[in-house]
């Protein structure tokens, strides 16, 4: 991950910009999925904690990585766990994509096949290392 | 927007050859359709038609063959929508305390990543507390310890929702209850260090606790 530059300096690497946010948006994530396991029939706490890890990250400006970001509905913010929260289909005449539909408000995501697509996050060389930060 | 010329104007119009500038408006615009239209468009005499039409230069989002503007879809909701829908509200029967023990050992780890309550010092303290007050509550175990409500006194739970005024609490008699921050003073334990919440001080939103900067206000006891 990459480094903002006035933390560079400080020679403790277990720390960076943010850390508390980032632990607390792992742990919001943890907790949703836990009471997603926990009650498949009341799923009101997993979009509360999702609702608030989302506006933590929008506040403070910070990327959720696409595995993240596409594992919850944009609209009711339900984790989106295939046969239970959500349905995984493969369809298009025109050109194949996946539809993930949310059964909870019935929203959809589109996924496209496109091999030429490829998410910013598997590039690894364009991330920035840490001596080009500092 | 116009208004006829001034007398002394038109006296001298010919003079001034005003006359002659209605012929060259006319012939710019003959020209300026010939040169950009279609030719077969040209053909079918539209130059002439599109003198006297109407054309919108912005795209208004009408439908050509029903005439209806069609309203754009939202992606998100909002917040009152969200109210509305009751999305957050969390069921009050049939909830047990033991099956939210998991979220309380969830949360411990939680705080030993954050923190490591089990070795801290107490000239770290300071810096302890900065991050506890930045840090999630979500599955902590909160006492009530003074409340001006002399009821809630001494209730014990599982944080499970913690709104702008409210905290949400499930006790060990799987009763949920609705606990107002206002006027009562909270405790939970860490380690073997006890933290206290004035809830007077603490009526933010949790997830804009994790922006915002604190004052120090002074308490006033109750
Ligand atoms: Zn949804």
């Amino acid at each position: 991950m990459c480094l903002p530059k006035q933390m560079g300096k400080s020679k403790d690497d277990g720390n960076f910009a943010n850390k508390e946010a980032y632990q607390r948006i792992n742990f919001l994530y943890q907790a949703a999925y836990l009471s997603l396991t926990r009650s498949p029939a009341d799923l009101s706490l997993c979009k509360f904690y999702i609702n608030i890890m989302k506006t933590i990250a929008k506040r403070l400006v910070l990327r959720l990585h696409p595995s993240m970001k596409r594992n919850f509905c944009r609209r009711c913010c339900v984790l989106l766990v295939p046969g239970v929260s959500a349905t995984v289909r493969t369809t298009g005449k025109r050109e194949k994509h996946t539809v993930i539909t949310c059964l909870e408000c019935k929203n959809i995501k589109r996924y496209l096949w496109r091999e030429s697509h490829k998410l910013w996050a598997d590039h690894p060389e364009l991330w920035l290392k840490r001596e080009e930060c500092i | 927007m116009t208004s006829p010329l001034p007398d002394h104007v038109i006296k001298h119009s010919a003079e001034l050859g005003l006359e002659k500038n209605w012929s060259v408006k006319k012939d710019f615009v003959d020209a300026f359709l010939k040169r950009h239209l279609p030719k077969g468009r040209l053909l079918k005499g539209e130059d002439e038609e599109i003198q006297t039409k109407y054309l919108m230069l912005d795209n208004t989002g009408v439908n050509k063959v029903t005439g209806k503007k069609r309203p754009r879809k939202k992606k998100t909701l909002s917040t009152r929508e969200c109210r509305n829908l009751k999305i957050f509200k969390v069921e009050k029967e049939g909830q047990t305390y033991d099956s939210y023990l998991p979220l309380n050992h969830l949360w411990l780890k939680y705080m030993e990543e954050l923190t490591n309550f089990n070795s801290f010092t107490p000239s770290k303290m300071s810096n302890v507390q900065q991050r506890l007050l930045k840090a999630d509550l979500h599955g902590s175990i909160l006492t009530v310890q003074k409340s001006k409500c002399p009821s809630y006194v001494g209730v014990t739970g599982i944080l499970l929702q913690e709104t702008r005024n409210t905290f949400l609490l499930i006790t060990k008699e799987n009763k949920v209850k609705y606990i107002p921050k206002q006027q009562s003073v909270f405790t939970f334990t860490l380690g073997s260090y006890q933290f206290t919440i004035y809830g007077n001080n603490f009526r933010v939103r949790s997830s804009e606790r994790a922006v915002r900067k604190f004052k120090s206000k002074a308490t006033v006891d109750f």
